[in-house]
């Protein structure tokens, strides 16, 4: 059925086809859009409480005990409840609580503190005795080319029943030479302190009338920048810590009703903890020898209201060091070993000079301002900045308000005054204060006790504003 | 003696001006009141602690001394207080009625 065959091959040559048709053409694709979603779990927890509804106890009641009482007190009671129904002693009585308490500033008292309008002489400081009924007010040369031996006035004025600032002052001291600091004692309704700018720091006792010679302190080497009274702790005694440009922070001890001054413990800023700071500039006045031998210039301090040992000082090139009273170290090269370095820390500098440091009365903040147009708020843990407030004019001052938390104002060169939250740094703009005289500031003293402030300018011009206790609600 | 208490009750209550009656033991628990639930542990809570604290006043500044009667004049009512070492009485009375 089958048979081999063989069949002859055929060979057949591949060709190759060089030339293949070729054609190009665009394609366009759609723009592809992604787009993102995000979902977010939230996780949740019940938790199941179960309430027992218990039988109340009834009170366990003495009958006995409780009739014996309603029967010794029912015999008072009716007399009294007879006598306050039938009394006409409150009738009239209006203690002024019915009214809306204010919520806007009023201005209660304008005067000019200079006996002759005088171009160059400015309301240096101001400040309130303990019980807020008066105001003294101390004067001092805008500007010191060198020395100073201008006359100056501290002036007392007793605020009037219906907050009124009479023509004439109570009371004047003359001094020679101008006051930079003026600080009455914050219980001792007598005692005022003063620090001038020849480096002098002056104690009256005001409780004699006669007496105008002051008690002599001490002297510091340079202009005093700032003078302040620590609230009575150690032992009970009165503590005068005053600063100065030379780079001291001399501390004093009051004793025997503020006739004995002893010297508690001395404090210097020296220069090596920033060389570039001991260069002095020329803004700072004062003659140039003073200068030589200082430590750094002292503009400003504050006492740290948490830790009574923790103090910030401020200095004329910016610096802002933390400073401790017990961890203080002796000076070194000095040959005295009474002159303490209290410098434990520093924190960001200012680009200018510091012109006041505050600490928070309520919080662990302290809030510094500066000639660099600049409001800073520190935390004291904390080397850097925790927040920075630009302002357009120079601040010479800042103050917390009393009975306000965490609110501070700031003032100086333009008329108005400025009220920030520490918070947040942010201002507060339902309480607005401006001066009359459209003036510089130049100082800003609150009396806690009767809602005041009374305001100092360059001019001489003294206004004493009303305050509401509680503006922000 | 419970008798004799609701009647004393009643004898203040029906005074003139009176709005309030409470008697409150040493805890401040109020036993006997003619006001409304809440009022009643309002004024127990707060008046036994401020007479408390006037009892401590007196004594503070004279130890011999004690606190016998206490009176709050307010713009709507005057608050009379007996205080007591077991109860307090306390009379609410609008004076001007």
């Amino acid at each position: 059925m089958f048979t081999d065959a063989s069949s002859e091959p055929v060979g057949f040559r591949s060709q190759l086809c060089s030339n293949k048709p070729e054609k190009s053409s665009n394609i366009q694709t759609d723009e592809v859009v992604y787009k993102e979603n995000e979902t977010q779990a939230i996780e949740t927890k019940d938790v199941h409480t179960q309430t027992i509804i218990e039988q109340r106890k009834k009170p366990q009641v003495d009958y006995q005990k409780l009739a014996a009482f309603l029967k010794r007190v029912t015999p008072g009671i009716l007399e009294d409840l007879d006598e306050a129904y039938g009394s006409n002693a409150f009738e009239n009585y209006d203690p002024g609580a019915s009214g809306e308490p204010s919520t806007t500033v009023k201005l209660l008292a304008k005067l000019n503190t200079l006996e002759e309008s005088n171009n160059e002489i400015k309301i240096s400081d101001i400040t309130w005795s303990s019980g807020g009924g008066t105001l003294s007010v101390s004067h001092s040369v805008v500007y010191h080319e060198t020395y100073c031996d201008h006359l100056s006035k501290i002036k007392f004025y007793d605020l009037t029943k219906d907050y009124q600032l009479p023509i004439e002052p109570k009371k004047v001291l003359n001094l020679n030479s101008c006051v930079t600091s003026l600080s009455y004692h914050p219980t001792e309704p007598s005692i005022i302190a003063a620090g001038l700018f020849n480096g002098d720091i002056v104690l009256w006792n005001l409780r004699d009338e006669t007496a105008v010679t002051p008690t002599q302190v001490c002297t510091h080497g340079d202009t005093v920048s700032l003078i302040h009274w620590r609230p009575r702790s150690i032992n009970d005694v009165s503590l005068l810590v005053t600063a100065s440009r030379d780079g001291y922070i001399l501390v004093h001890k009051l004793t025997a009703n503020f006739t004995t001054i002893t010297q508690h413990k001395r404090f210097k800023i020296a220069k090596e903890h920033n060389p570039s700071e001991s260069t002095r500039p020329r803004s700072a006045g004062g003659s140039r020898e003073r200068a030589t031998e200082a430590g750094l210039s002292v503009t400003t301090f504050d006492f740290s209201t948490k830790d009574p040992m923790l103090f910030v000082v401020g200095t004329l090139c910016g610096g802002l060091y933390k400073c401790s009273v017990d961890r203080a170290t002796p000076v070194e090269g000095l040959g005295n070993e009474n002159i303490l370095d209290p410098v434990v820390d520093e924190y960001e500098r200012h680009e200018g000079s510091v012109t006041c440091v505050r600490s928070s009365p309520t919080r662990n903040l302290f809030v510094t301002s500066g000639t660099d147009k600049e409001i800073r708020i520190y935390d004291f843990a904390e080397s850097v900045i925790h927040q920075t407030i630009s302002v357009d004019d120079t601040i010479v001052g800042l103050t917390w308000l009393p009975g306000i938390i965490d609110v501070f104002t700031a003032y100086g060169a333009g008329a108005s005054i400025h009220f920030y939250n520490v918070t947040n740094g942010k201002p507060v703009t339902n309480l607005k204060l401006e001066m009359s005289e459209k003036q510089g500031t130049s100082c800003l003293q609150f009396n806690g006790k009767r809602d005041l402030v009374a305001i100092g300018d360059t001019k001489g011009n003294l206004e004493i504003w009303k305050i509401p206790r509680q503006p922000f609600t | 003696m419970a008798q004799e208490v609701e009647e004393t009750m009643k004898r203040i209550q029906s005074h003139k001006g009176v709005v309030g009656t409470i008697v409150v033991n040493a805890e401040g628990i109020p036993i006997k009141s003619t006001l409304d639930n809440t009022t009643t542990v309002q004024y127990a809570g707060l008046i036994s602690q401020l007479s408390d604290k006037a009892r401590s006043v007196v004594r503070d500044l004279d130890p011999t001394n004690d606190l016998t009667f206490l009176r709050i004049r307010s713009k709507k009512h005057e608050v009379m207080v007996a205080p007591d070492k077991e109860f307090i009485l306390i009379v609410v009375q609008n004076p001007v009625d």
